[in-house]
């Protein structure tokens, strides 16, 4: 059984139709991406995964069991962690008080063992603790969103483009931690506009268009598709 | 020793840096307000030319009524200034939380007033009050008003406001208004209906000293109280404590501010060091990533509610004490002035609410004792010299003394 | 969240609902006629408005009869102006478009009396005032206005005069409510002293209900002897409490608003000592009174405070005047107009509170000032509280007449101490 389905999504913002009629799966251990021009519906997906939007029709299930109805934050303690788009650091609360919000569903005694262990991967926030999250630079910002998602455990993560906005050299780095996480095991669902690296580290993609998945396979197979290099790699 | 250095830290974080802060802004803004007292009464004591420029009342030396007045307006105007920074803070962190300004917080304090009234006097009735120890019957009064507060702003954020929560942000705003009028008109027929009364006396002359401990032995509270001997000792309310020099206070003020302190440092705890306060702070800064994160958002607008009712509640109870008489429209004055501090110190903020709450007791205590010794104004218009400090304030910093620093935006 | 909803929109029907159901006045019958009470029924000072409310029942169901007799039912609607004159006046419009009203008595305070009486004037409705002693109240000669009790001015003067001579006060600090009695009977009060030559240390007025702190500082440090409170007892005894608790030694003193039991109730030892003059004497000093309080006590079981028995008076007038147009009339409905003359027109008539004639302006020919002392901080015992001296003097109408006659004009001072 897939660790996470979504059978026939329709999400709604008002009279925007914003998802029509997705379905996709995610598998354990398994680096899914989701890849789509703006505004095709990549965000509202993780959003209708995580609780944030509500599915008109349609199911979103976690090991089987349907999860669209219930609110966000039981969602999360179900082991869903969301690093959303834009980072969103809470500003005015410290570094540490950051990763200690992704581990607000953890039990008191695992919370400082896991953010410890963040600090393997992201060695540069240890050094932050005590300053405020707003006064972070981009890169650290989404470092800390990462981490701070990770110290959840989550059994998937959703990553919404997490590298926006990053100069080359920080978008490699993001791109090799979630090489990382992969090896270690962690369950990815990826959504970038950066189509090449993401094909790059996934081993499966869906194309979204206009709220619609248009075209899923492996990695390997859709970075030859000629409609994908058209479209989405710039290439002729 | 890592044990002991953790506790040191511990209390050094909590407890001594925040009283730190608290001392900070008493002194530096009772210092400021003293010396522009003090100059001010130089200035116009001295003729300009021949012509007393304000008119001051005749045969008033201005300089030495302030000399004389003036430890009496800064007890005065901390004493308020704390009570208005307890009831500050209730406005704050809904503020903080929900970008709403509570309304009706103004009747919670003054609901928790005639909670204190209601404890009180049924202890009096039952001839418990003379006996009691005094510290204990005031907490009572104090925790009593803070659950049943804590609780009815609880219950009013699920009634009137939580259902409104996705409406236009003026909607909840008359709402709470409404809240505001129907508490003062319940309160006002509950109690007539109960004890047909409107004004609701502490029997403040009641509370006695405990029996010292010598005393214990020889006492016997049957025939003492059929002597008619009500009191012990003589009012423990009314007791004068030492301050500096031969200057005194009395016991209601000491408690009016102890038990601020201990509100303001207990909440800065809990909301800087314990899980849910951090909660609070997230909620308050991003409500949608705070729900990312698995927090219950309702549940931490609940517990600001819970918290600001309390705190909100306690603040009813010393005012309860300090004025001796509670009636059901006495929380509309102290709660504008209230949300004024809040205003003035950065609204969302707490220590700015701290800040603002003192400021504005000071501006009152000192404009209001002076005035009328300006024939032409008089201390009506106190209101109106504290109100025009805090426009000016905020033409200079529109998000208050505090705003625009980042501090713990509850 | 539904649910929440529900329950606040159940709520809010309730409230509507119970107005909606409230007794929706009753179809108009041509031989009923209507007393109306007006006074403040709700708040702070709904104790001394209440016994007004109190005393003009209970007139009206011991002396209706007569009227009753010659066909018409009598009946009492006592309205609520929550001693504030928005209030009062709104409730004026509804009471003089009441046909079957004929006269009222009220209010308590002159504030609410001054603007609620216009509206009755242009109606021809009669009032008969229990309480108010501003100036004002009469002295714009409505033909419409009257009242049994006394005016601030003599009222200022006798409180002076007993400060000074009993009291021996040098200093005197005095404080209002900002309201026309209380910031008028102070006036008085300190023009008095004044002429006596007592230094007026301060003249203050204050809306404040709660926090009197800031106000009771500088008259700490300027330490007078005497600190007189134009104003009601509600405000009054909190900062006679506080002022006590911040250790001013100075006698307290306050005109006939501090004539409430729970200024004791309030302000306990503090007001102990307190000086207050009345234009409303202690029952004891009536001697029809005593049965009025055995009544009123049976009736209502609360002893009846300062102004029952004024009420009461009033109505008396009221409807011996009724009763007088009606046998004049030979039983006609009788108009607004002619029982307001008829009440003007009364003389020498015997009350709970004595004889009462009305000058033309609407005064007592004769007032007596009574100056009072609280001997007890129990509010029960308020009723015990000592007549240390009286006044009586004449209305100013009266006293010009007295001149013009030749006579004697000055007050006639009685002191029973
Ligand atoms: N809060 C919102 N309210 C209304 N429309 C929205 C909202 N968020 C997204 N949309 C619309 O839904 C569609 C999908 O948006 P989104 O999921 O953010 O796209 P992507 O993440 O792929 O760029 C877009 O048309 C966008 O305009
Ligand atoms: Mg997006």
């Amino acid at each position: 059984m897939a660790l996470l389905q979504l059978e026939n999504v329709h999400t709604y913002y008002g009279h925007i139709h914003a998802l029509k009629g997705i379905s996709l799966e995610v598998n354990q251990g398994e680096i899914v991406t989701l890849i789509g021009t703006n505004g095709a519906g990549k965000s509202t997906t993780l959003r209708t995964i995580s609780g944030m939007a509500r599915p008109r029709t349609g199911s979103v299930k976690l090991e089987g069991k349907p999860i669209h109805n219930l609110p966000p934050h039981q969602i999360t303690r179900l082991g869903v962690g969301h690093v959303p788009e834009g980072r969103r650091i809470f500003p005015r609360l410290t570094v540490r008080e950051n990763l200690e919000m992704g581990g607000f569903t953890v039990a008191r005694g695992d919370v400082q063992r896991r953010i410890d262990s963040t600090f393997v991967l992201f060695p540069r926030i240890k050094e932050r603790l005590e300053q405020l999250g707003g006064t972070l630079s981009g890169g650290e910002q989404q470092m800390l969103a990462m981490a701070r998602g990770l110290v959840l455990e989550p059994r998937i993560l959703l990553l919404d483009e997490p590298s926006m906005g990053l100069a080359p050299v920080l978008v490699e780095a993001i791109f090799e931690i979630i090489r990382t996480l992969h090896q270690k095991g962690t369950t990815i669902l990826l959504v970038e506009q950066n189509a090449r690296m993401a094909l790059q580290v996934a081993d499966r993609g869906y194309i979204l268009q206009s709220g619609r998945i248009v075209m899923e396979d492996s990695a390997k197979a859709l970075q030859s598709s000629e409609m994908v290099r058209k479209a989405y790699l710039g290439e002729e | 020793m890592p044990a002991l250095q953790r506790a040191g830290n511990w209390i050094n974080l909590y407890i001594l840096k925040p009283i730190g802060q608290i001392l900070v802004f008493v002194v530096v803004s009772a210092a400021i307000m003293s010396a522009l007292a003090l100059l001010l009464g130089a200035v116009l004591n001295t003729p300009w030319h021949g012509i007393d420029l304000l008119k001051t009342r005749k045969g008033i030396d201005l300089f030495n009524q302030v000399v004389k007045q003036l430890p009496d307006m800064l007890l005065d105007g901390i004493s308020i200034g704390f009570v208005y920074a307890v009831i500050a803070l209730g406005y704050t962190m809904v503020y903080g939380v929900l970008r709403f300004i509570n309304f009706a917080h103004s009747e919670i304090f003054m609901v928790g007033g005639v909670i204190g009234f209601e404890v009180m006097t049924r202890l009096g009735e039952a001839n418990a009050l003379s006996t009691m120890p005094p510290l204990f019957v005031i907490l009572l009064m104090i925790l009593m008003a803070m659950a049943f507060c804590g609780i009815l702003a609880v219950v009013i954020e699920r009634i009137a406001y939580k259902p409104l929560r996705g409406a236009p942000k003026l909607v909840p705003l008359i709402s709470a208004i409404g809240v505001s009028f129907l508490l003062t008109d319940v309160v006002r027929a509950v109690q007539a209906l109960s004890r047909n009364v409107f004004n609701m006396p502490y029997p403040l002359d009641r509370v006695g000293n405990p029996p010292r401990i010598f005393d214990l032995i020889s006492f016997d509270p049957i025939t003492q109280l059929s002597k008619g001997q009500q009191f012990l000792n003589p009012p423990f309310l009314q007791t004068r404590i030492p301050l500096v020099g031969n200057l005194t206070t009395n016991m209601t003020t000491v408690i009016i501010i102890v038990s601020a302190i201990i509100m303001v440092v207990g909440l800065n705890y809990f909301v800087n060091a314990t899980k849910l306060g951090k909660g609070i702070r997230a909620v308050s800064q991003d409500q949608t990533t705070a729900a990312l994160m698995g927090i219950n958002v309702n549940q931490m607008i609940t517990l600001t509610f819970l918290i600001g009712g309390a705190l909100g509640g306690a603040a009813g109870v010393l005012f309860g004490l300090k004025v001796a008489n509670i009636t059901p429209y006495i929380g509309f004055f102290p709660g504008l002035k209230a949300f004024t501090a809040a205003v003035l110190g950065g609204i969302g903020n707490i220590t700015g609410a701290l800040l603002g709450g003192i400021l504005l007791g000071l501006l009152e205590a000192f404009f209001s004792a002076l005035l009328p010794f300006f024939p032409a104004l008089g201390t009506g218009y106190s209101d109106i010299f504290a109100f025009s400090v805090l426009i000016l304030v905020l033409l200079f910093r529109p998000t208050g003394l505090l705003g625009k620093k980042e501090d713990e935006k509850v | 969240m539904k649910a929440a909803k529900y329950l606040a929109l159940v709520i809010a029907l309730a409230l509507v609902g119970s107005f909606v159901t409230a007794p929706v006045a009753s179809a108009q019958d041509a031989k009923v006629i209507k007393i109306a009470s007006h006074s403040p029924l709700s708040g702070g000072q709904s104790l001394l408005g209440t016994a007004i409310r109190n005393g003009v029942e209970l007139a009206i169901e011991q002396y209706k009869k007569p009227i009753e007799d010659m066909g018409f039912t009598v009946e009492f609607v006592p309205f609520d102006d929550q001693a504030t004159p928005d209030v009062g006046v709104s409730n004026a419009q509804n009471i003089v478009n009441d046909p079957a009203i004929l006269a009222l008595v009220g209010h308590l305070n002159s504030g609410v009396a001054i603007p609620s009486s216009e509206v009755y004037n242009r109606a021809d409705l009669a009032m008969v005032s229990p309480a108010n002693t501003n100036v004002n109240v009469t002295d714009r000669g409505y033909p419409t206005v009257n009242r049994v009790c006394g005016r601030d001015d003599a009222q200022g003067a006798a409180g002076a005069q007993y400060a000074v001579e009993k009291l021996g006060s040098k200093k005197v600090y005095v404080l209002h409510d900002k309201t026309a009695y209380g910031e008028g009977v102070a006036t008085f009060f300190a023009q008095a002293m004044e002429a006596a030559g007592v230094e007026v240390l301060g003249f203050e007025g204050t809306t404040e209900a709660a926090n009197f702190d800031a106000i009771i500082t500088p008259i700490a440090a300027l330490e007078p002897d005497l600190i007189y409170f134009g104003g009601i007892y509600n405000q009054a005894a909190v900062f006679f409490k506080q002022a006590r608790d911040k250790g001013i030694k100075a006698n307290f003193m306050g005109p006939d608003g501090m004539d409430g039991s729970d200024l004791a109730k309030i302000a306990g030892e503090a007001v102990v000592g307190l000086v207050y003059t009345s234009a409303a004497g202690p029952a004891s000093v009536y001697p029809a009174a005593e049965k009025f309080v055995e009544d009123y006590k049976a009736k209502f079981t609360i002893n009846p405070e300062a102004y029952a028995a004024e009420g009461y008076a009033s109505t008396q007038i009221v409807l011996a005047a009724i009763e007088k147009v009606l046998s004049e009339n030979g039983g006609a409905m009788p108009t607004r107009a002619d029982v307001a003359k008829a009440i003007r027109a009364t003389t020498d008539f015997d009350t709970v509170i004595g004889k009462i004639s009305f000058d033309a302006n609407g005064d007592p020919k004769v007032a007596t000032y009574y100056i009072l002392q609280v001997k007890n901080a129990d509010p029960a015992k308020w009723g015990e509280n000592e007549l240390v001296s009286s006044v009586t003097a004449p209305s100013p109408l009266t006293a010009k007449e007295m001149m013009e006659g030749g006579m004697e004009a000055t007050p006639e001072a009685t002191k029973s101490n």
